[in-house]
C-alpha cells in the first residue's frame, strides 16, 4: 500500500466537531460515477469518522468511467484504481450497487435516513435536434452509441446498421470525435481494448467508409480540443478531410489568436492539407462547417441523407459569433445519423427542484437551498461538460459547503441518531433489491479480466444486468461458467475434426 | 464468410486471411434477460470476439485472431502496457528518457507507482528542496531528490495534487504553476502535455502538469502553486474558517 493516490490523512478538520458531537454524520452519495467517488474521497479525507454511503442504478461502480471514457483511452480509467484504493481502505464507505434512486428508492427516504444527501447521478439523457427523421432506427443520439460500444446494459441492443457507406455526426465536440474515432478505427486495434465484444463484432462488418463531422458553427469555433483532434488525425488508414475554404479561413486566422488556440488551428491546417492516402481500406474523416440539419431524409426506415442549410457567421473570426442561417441548403448523403449535441440529465424525483432549462439540479455551489441537507455536485449541479479535473473540483466544492454547513450547524445534524443503511436496505430487501457491494463488485471486475485474457483484451465487460448480479451473488445463470465452457466446446470441435480426419 | 452454430453457444467462422482460410469460433454468451432482438442480431450482437484455433498447434493452445500488431497509440509508451491496461503509468514512466536516466535501476521491472519518491534521499548531495504553495496560500517545504517526479512526491508529503490518470498523460488533475526562475530550467514541454494544458482549467504561461517534473539538483528551491479549485468559489465573499 505504498503511496496510494488515495492518502488518508488524519483530520484535523472535523476534530473539534466530533469531540461535540458524539456521533459521527451520516451522508448518502446517489451515483457511483467520478463525481460521486471523488465526494466520497473528500468527505471521507475530512471526516475519517463519518459514514459514506454510495447508491448507484448499476451494480458496477465507476459510471462514466466505464460506461463514456473511449476503450481506446485505457489511461484514463487509471483513475479507478485510486477510488478502488479508497473504497477499500475504509469501513466508512459502503458500495450498493443495483439501486435506482427514484424508483427502488426515493430521495426523500434518504433524506430522512442521513445527515446529508449528495445527488451526483450525472445525465442520462439526450438532447434533440428537433427535426423530421429524428427518430427510428438509425438516428442514435451520442451517449447511445458510446452506450453501446462501451457494454451500457441498456444500449447493448441498439438498432443500428452498419452496412451504409457513411455516416453523419452533428456536433463537433469531444464526444463527436469519439464517436467518429470509434466508427474509424481499424477494428483489428480495437480489438486489444475492452471495447464490448458485440460492439466489435458489429464493426468488424460495418462498411462505413466515411464519416462526416458537422458542426453549427465555423472552423475557428470548434468545441474539440487538441488532444482528441491529434489522436484522430493519427489514425491509421484514415484521412482527416477539410474543404479548402476552411483550411484557407483557418491559416488567415490563425495569426490574430493567442498560441494555445493557434495551436489547434495549425494542426487542423496540417491535417487538412495532407496528401489523401487512397486505397480500398482507407477511411475518412470529413469536417464540414457552418451547417445546421433540417430534415432527416428517409423512406421505409432507411436513412438517405441529412438535409442542412447552411448558416453564416457575423464575425467569422470570432469565438462567440451569432450564427444565422441562408437560403442555402446542402444534403449529404449517408444511412447513419449520430447526434452528438449534448447530454442532458433527468429528474429523478419530482420532489427536486429541477431546472428545466439548464437541465440541472436548482443549486447554489452545490447546495440544493429548497431542501435542507441535499447537496450535488458533478453534471447535475453545472450541466454536462468539462473533464475529469471539472468534476473532481466541483466534488471538492460541494463536500467543502456539506462540511461547513455540519460545522457552523446550518445543517441540523446529529441531534437526532441517523440510522442510515441499517434503515434503507431492510427497506431495499422489502422491494427485492439486494445490493451488490463493493467486495462483490470485486467477484464481477475478476470474472470480467479472466473473460478479457481468454480473448487478449484488458477485460470483457458483462453487458447485462441480470448477469452482472449472477456473478456478484454467485449465483449461476447460465448452465456453464463462460470459460468452461468455451475450453468444454473447443475440444468437442477439436474431437470432431479429429475424427473426421481419421 | 459463413457462420456456422456449433451448438451448445459456439459459433464457427471461416474467414479469408492472406491467401488462407482461418477459421474462429466466437461464444455465444448465454444470458436469461437479453432484451428480445432478432435471431440473427442475437447471435451477432453476444457473440465474444472470435478467436482462432492454430490447426498445427496441440489442443488448448489457441491465440487472438488478431495478429499482433503493434498498437501505437502512445509512441513514448509500450504496447504491452496498452494490452493489459492494468498499471500503465510506471511501465510508461520507466519509458520516459528523462525518467529513464534518473532511475535506470529500475530496469524493466514494474515497481509500485511512487516507490522510488517514498525512499530518502541517500546523501546530500541528492537533496532537492522544493515548496508548495496550496491554493489557500499555504507553504509547505519538502524534501526531495535528485530524480523524484513532482507528482507522486506531493502525495508522500498530502499535497493536494491528484493525478488521476497516475502520470499516463491523459489528464489535468496535477495541473501546477512553476515559479518564474525556474521555467527555463524544465525540459520544455512535449506535445502531449501541451494538449492536455488547453483544456486546464485557470491555465497560465507558467502551467505545467506536476507529473512531467522530475526533480534535479538545478531545481533546488523549486516553487509550484497549485491553481485555485473553481473560478465561483465563494462568490458570496465567504471565507470558510481554516481547518
Amino acid at each position: 500500500m505504498l503511496l496510494r493516490p488515495w492518502r488518508n490523512i488524519p483530520s484535523r478538520c472535523l476534530s473539534s466537531l466530533t469531540s461535540t458531537y458524539s456521533v459521527p454524520p451520516k451522508v448518502a452519495i446517489v451515483g457511483g460515477g467520478p463525481a460521486g467517488f471523488y465526494s466520497a474521497q473528500y468527505l471521507l479525507k475530512n471526516m475519517p469518522d463519518g459514514h459514506v454511503d454510495m447508491y448507484e442504478k448499476y451494480p458496477v461502480p465507476f459510471g462514466l468511467v466505464r460506461f463514456g471514457v473511449a476503450p481506446d483511452h485505457p489511461e484514463v480509467k487509471n483513475v479507478i484504481h485510486q477510488f478502488t484504493a479508497m473504497a477499500k481502505s475504509t469501513p466508512y464507505f459502503r458500495f450498493f450497487g443495483g439501486v435506482t434512486v427514484g424508483a427502488t428508492l426515493s430521495v426523500s427516504e434518504l433524506l430522512s435516513n442521513y445527515d446529508a444527501v449528495i445527488l451526483a447521478y450525472g445525465s442520462a439523457g439526450d438532447r434533440l435536434l428537433g427535426i423530421a427523421g429524428e427518430t427510428g432506427p438509425n438516428v442514435l443520439s451520442a451517449r447511445e452509441f458510446v452506450g453501446w460500444y462501451n457494454g451500457l446494459p441498456e444500449n447493448v441492443a441498439l438498432n443500428m446498421d452498419l452496412s451504409c457507406t457513411s455516416a453523419v455526426v452533428i456536433g463537433q465536440g469531444n464526444v463527436a470525435l469519439d464517436v467518429a474515432r470509434i466508427l474509424l478505427t481499424p477494428p483489428d486495434l480495437l480489438a486489444q481494448t475492452d471495447i464490448t465484444a458485440h460492439a466489435l463484432l458489429q464493426l468488424r462488418e460495418s462498411k462505413i467508409r466515411d464519416v462526416y463531422v458537422v458542426g453549427r458553427r465555423g472552423p475557428i469555433q470548434v468545441a474539440f480540443t487538441i488532444k482528441e483532434f491529434r489522436e484522430l488525425t493519427k489514425l491509421q488508414d484514415v484521412n482527416t478531410v477539410l474543404r479548402q475554404e476552411d483550411i484557407q479561413q483557418l491559416v488567415d486566422a490563425a495569426g490574430t489568436f493567442p498560441a494555445r488556440r493557434k495551436r489547434l488551428m495549425e494542426l487542423m491546417v496540417k491535417s487538412g492539407q495532407r496528401k489523401l492516402q487512397t486505397g480500398d481500406n482507407i477511411r475518412n474523416c470529413h469536417l464540414r462547417f457552418l451547417l445546421s440539419p433540417r430534415k432527416i431524409v428517409k423512406a421505409d426506415n432507411t436513412i438517405y441523407a441529412v438535409n442542412f442549410q447552411k448558416n453564416k457567421l457575423e464575425i467569422p473570426t470570432d469565438m462567440d459569433s451569432v450564427v444565422t442561417s441562408t437560403e442555402e441548403t446542402e444534403a449529404i448523403p449517408c444511412g447513419l445519423v449520430i447526434r452528438s449535441i449534448g447530454y442532458k440529465a433527468e429528474q429523478i424525483d419530482k420532489s427536486l427542484p429541477f431546472d428545466t432549462i439548464k437541465h440541472i439540479i436548482k443549486n447554489e455551489h452545490g447546495r440544493v437551498l429548497t431542501h435542507p441537507g441535499l447537496y450535488c455536485s458533478g453534471w447535475i449541479k453545472r450541466g454536462p461538460e468539462g473533464v475529469i479535473l471539472t468534476t473532481m473540483n466541483d466534488a471538492y466544492e460541494t463536500v467543502e459547503l456539506l462540511l461547513d454547513d455540519l460545522k457552523t450547524g446550518r445543517l441540523k445534524w446529529s441531534l437526532e441518531r441517523k440510522t442510515g443503511a441499517e434503515a434503507i436496505l431492510p427497506l431495499l430487501r422489502s422491494r427485492d433489491c439486494d445490493p451488490v457491494t463493493f467486495s462483490e463488485w470485486e467477484a464481477i471486475d475478476k470474472e470480467e479480466v479472466a473473460r478479457g485474457n481468454l480473448v487478449g483484451k484488458p477485460r470483457e465487460k458483462s453487458v447485462d444486468v441480470a448477469e452482472m448480479i449472477g456473478v456478484a451473488k454467485g449465483i449461476q445463470l447460465s448452465k456453464v461458467l463462460f470459460h468452461d465452457a468455451l475450453n468444454e466446446n473447443l475440444d468437442e470441435v477439436k474431437e470432431n475434426k479429429e475424427t473426421k480426419s481419421q | 464468410m459463413n457462420c456456422v452454430n456449433r451448438g451448445r453457444n459456439l459459433l464457427e467462422r471461416s474467414v479469408t486471411s492472406g491467401g488462407s482460410v482461418i477459421r474462429q469460433y466466437g461464444y455465444l454468451l448465454e444470458l436469461s434477460a437479453f432484451p428480445p432482438m432478432s435471431s440473427l442480431l442475437r447471435l451477432f450482437s453476444s457473440a465474444t470476439s472470435w478467436i482462432q484455433i492454430p490447426q498445427t498447434s496441440p489442443r488448448k493452445q489457441f491465440s487472438s485472431v488478431m495478429p499482433i500488431s503493434r498498437f501505437d497509440f502512445r509512441t513514448r509508451e509500450g504496447w504491452s502496457s496498452r494490452m493489459t491496461g492494468e498499471r500503465t503509468s510506471l511501465r510508461q514512466s520507466v519509458a520516459i528518457p528523462s525518467l529513464k536516466s534518473s532511475r535506470s535501476f529500475h530496469g524493466s521491472s514494474v515497481a509500485q507507482i511512487g516507490e522510488f519518491e517514498h525512499q530518502d534521499p541517500k546523501s546530500e548531495d541528492e537533496v532537492v528542496n522544493i515548496v508548495f504553495v496550496d491554493k489557500k496560500g499555504k507553504r509547505t517545504s519538502i524534501r526531495g531528490k535528485v530524480g523524484d517526479n513532482v507528482l507522486f512526491l506531493a502525495h508522500r508529503y498530502q499535497i493536494e495534487m491528484e493525478g488521476a490518470c497516475e502520470a499516463s498523460l491523459a489528464c489535468t488533475t496535477c495541473h501546477v504553476y512553476v515559479h518564474d526562475d525556474y521555467l527555463d530550467k524544465l525540459k520544455e514541454a512535449s506535445e502531449e502535455e501541451e494538449d492536455l494544458l488547453d483544456m486546464a482549467p485557470f491555465l497560465k504561461e507558467n502551467s505545467r502538469l506536476g507529473c512531467q517534473i522530475i526533480l534535479s539538483k538545478e531545481f533546488e528551491g523549486l516553487e509550484l502553486t497549485l491553481p485555485p479549485i473553481t473560478r465561483n468559489f465563494y462568490v458570496d465573499g465567504h471565507v470558510p474558517a481554516p481547518h
